[in-house]
């Protein structure tokens, strides 16, 4: 289906009064646009429908860096907009960790069920931006409930869900659809041709990693740099691991579930001082078998999607791509 | 859609006893809900409220359902709370979780139980669930070590479990201070598996202890001839849920809490990187 990205942006804002709505908008000079929460095109200016993945993935919104999982939120009916596909991978992974478990992660659960999903190309690739190096096309390919891919002054609407069904019957029923025709596809064939092959011009000195299935060690000198933030666990679309407090307030008594990252000191000490990875190198390690390996082992895919996020934050710009690559350099040396 | 009770809810049980087993480890006596169960080897996240909670394993027998026992070592600020705690107390548990010793695979095998410090007290429930049903197995011979006598914990019991017909029970400490008495053997626990005349096509181990002695123990244990698949250890790691949620505990690719903590050694793709 195709109708006036005008249109489309009106009706999502005629959405306001009964949806929490968030969307990428662009900040002053800011080159990455914030996933915010969108007030209107009067408060909050034009949500960003091209461009490039958020400056924070999405999972804050599915997974709140500090609550108490004791506490049962509800939260409205919401829509996020702009979602690409490197972040939509992403939100396939934790579904499968926090959803399709054993155990279900309480709050992912209703925050996910609570929210639609609309997807967007990514037509502005940056520096550190590898989806295809990870197996990914830089458009939606899964795990969204509307795609919406804006060509010129028009937008295609598919579903990816039944939910996504419900939504596109009702623009059916409320904006002037447009006449879908050939070049207007190939309009959108040639904009996603265009942005991979931005994508393997920015690539072309990292070669494909595929699915790494052994790893080996990282020296005590190829981590040399890091400082230990651990920004690359926090910022990374994937990294989902909590560590969990108890609070008191007099007699009221609460959990408190916050983010933790396996790259600081203290993520496996335990009580007594005991550290199964006191080394820096050996969590370096431990995070990139997780990511190419222990993840791929429990859900079948990566846990690098490509964002490159890891790499923008990091102080001493340690960038996963060259990771990957000590990591093919090490195989090669042992076979 | 599934139904399902939050995961991070607790239960409210009452500690209606407390034991000193050594300067260092105690055991709760915990009157739990009517209908909680658990199997041998399961552990159970167990606190106090506005303090936290941690993996501890029940130290007694699973069919002895209510009230359950678990032994609590001082390591910690919540463990150190917990042994402060007095009878009548409040204690949380979340649980059980996690595999457990798989028992129908010990039926009609000797059972080979090799423990050291607080290691004794999953084991000591593993112990007293076979001897429940000690026809069963061609026999049982277990080997707990301490590291000096007044840190071996059940001290109170030992006299009982000698008396088990089927039931072969061997102690030793690794040092005896001055000032505390011994009349056993002195060394670490390995030294008792050396001598033991084992049919090692018919044998299982289960070993639980610190890092190091697991370790020690496992090589014994390989040196007697035991495949890597009949050599059962209790891993412990760190674990904040429990049901494979906060990604604390992994070994390798496993989750301590969901996939183990009971694993055989062939599981490990990298087993020298295990013992931490």
């Amino acid at each position: 289906m195709v109708v006036f990205t005008e249109d489309f942006v009106c009706y999502i804002e005629s959405l306001l009064d009964s949806h929490e709505i968030y969307a990428p908008v662009y900040r002053a000079d800011a080159a990455t646009p914030f996933l915010e929460a969108w007030k209107g095109r009067e408060k909050s200016g034009n949500p960003v429908m091209d461009s490039i993945r958020t400056l924070d993935p999405p999972k804050l919104l599915f997974f709140p860096a500090r609550n108490d999982p004791l506490i049962e939120v509800l939260p409205g009916r919401r829509i996020i907009l702009g979602v690409k596909n490197c972040d939509l991978q992403a939100l396939r992974l934790l579904d499968s960790a926090l959803l399709d478990n054993e155990f279900v992660d309480p709050v992912y659960k209703n925050m996910r069920e609570s929210s639609l999903i609309i997807a967007t190309d990514c037509t502005e690739p940056g520096d550190t931006c590898h989806c295809i190096l990870q197996g990914y096309e830089p458009f939606p390919e899964s795990s969204f409930d509307v795609s919406a891919a804006v060509v010129g002054d028009r937008v295609f609407l598919s579903s990816g869900s039944s939910r996504g069904n419900e939504f596109l019957a009702d623009i059916q029923n409320k904006l002037i659809v447009q006449e879908t025709s050939v070049p207007l596809h190939d309009a959108l064939a040639r904009q996603r041709k265009k942005t991979r092959e931005e994508l393997e011009e920015i690539n072309s000195q990292w070669s494909s990693s595929g699915k790494q299935e052994t790893l080996d060690l990282f020296s005590r000198d190829a981590v040399d740099s890091c400082i230990e933030c651990g920004g690359c666990n926090f910022i990374c679309p994937t990294c989902y691991c909590f560590l969990m407090n108890d609070e008191s307030q007099g007699s009221v008594h609460s959990l408190v579930r916050t983010w933790d990252g396996c790259q600081l000191r203290g993520y496996g000490r335990v009580a007594g001082g005991s550290n199964p990875r006191p080394d820096l190198h050996e969590r370096f390690n431990h995070r990139y078998s997780c990511k190419f390996k222990y993840m791929f082992k429990q859900f079948e895919t990566n846990g690098c999607t490509g964002c490159g996020r890891c790499s923008d934050v990091c102080p001493a710009r340690i960038d996963v791509r060259e990771a990957m690559r000590i990591i093919k350099k090490q195989q090669q040396v042992r076979a | 859609m599934r139904t399902q009770t939050n995961v991070f809810k607790r239960l409210e049980t009452t500690c209606i006893d407390v034991k000193v087993e050594s300067p260092t480890i105690k055991t709760l006596v915990l009157q739990c809900p009517e209908d909680f169960e658990f199997r041998t080897g399961q552990f159970v996240q167990a606190g106090l409220m506005g303090i936290g909670e941690g993996p501890f394993t029940p130290s007694s027998s699973h069919y002895d359902k209510n009230p359950i026992e678990i032994s609590i070592m001082r390591v910690g600020y919540m463990t150190e709370r917990i042994h402060q705690l007095e009878k009548g107390t409040t204690v949380t548990i979340r649980g059980p979780y996690g595999n457990g010793y798989p028992l129908d695979a010990f039926k009609g095998k000797h059972v080979l139980i090799v423990g050291g410090g607080v290691g004794l007290a999953p084991l000591r429930s593993l112990m007293l669930t076979l001897v429940h049903d000690i026809s069963d197995y061609a026999g049982i011979t277990v080997c707990f070590g301490a590291r000096t006598p007044e840190d071996l914990i059940y001290k109170d019991q030992l006299a009982v479990w000698t008396e088990i017909d089927g039931l072969d029970l061997h102690l030793s400490v690794d040092q005896v201070p001055e000032g505390q008495e011994w009349k056993g053997k002195t060394g670490v626990v390995t030294t008792l598996l050396k001598p033991l005349e084992i049919d090692r096509k018919n044998t299982v181990a289960a070993v639980c202890g610190p890092p190091i002695m697991m370790k020690f123990a496992t090589l014994s244990l390989l040196e007697l001839g035991l495949e890597p698949s009949a050599i059962y250890l209790s891993m412990e790691s760190k674990m904040y849920c429990g049901v494979g949620l906060c990604r604390h505990c992994t070994i390798e690719h496993y989750f301590a809490c969901k996939d183990g903590p009971v694993f055989t050694y062939d599981q490990f793709e990298n087993p020298e990187a295990i013992w931490v």
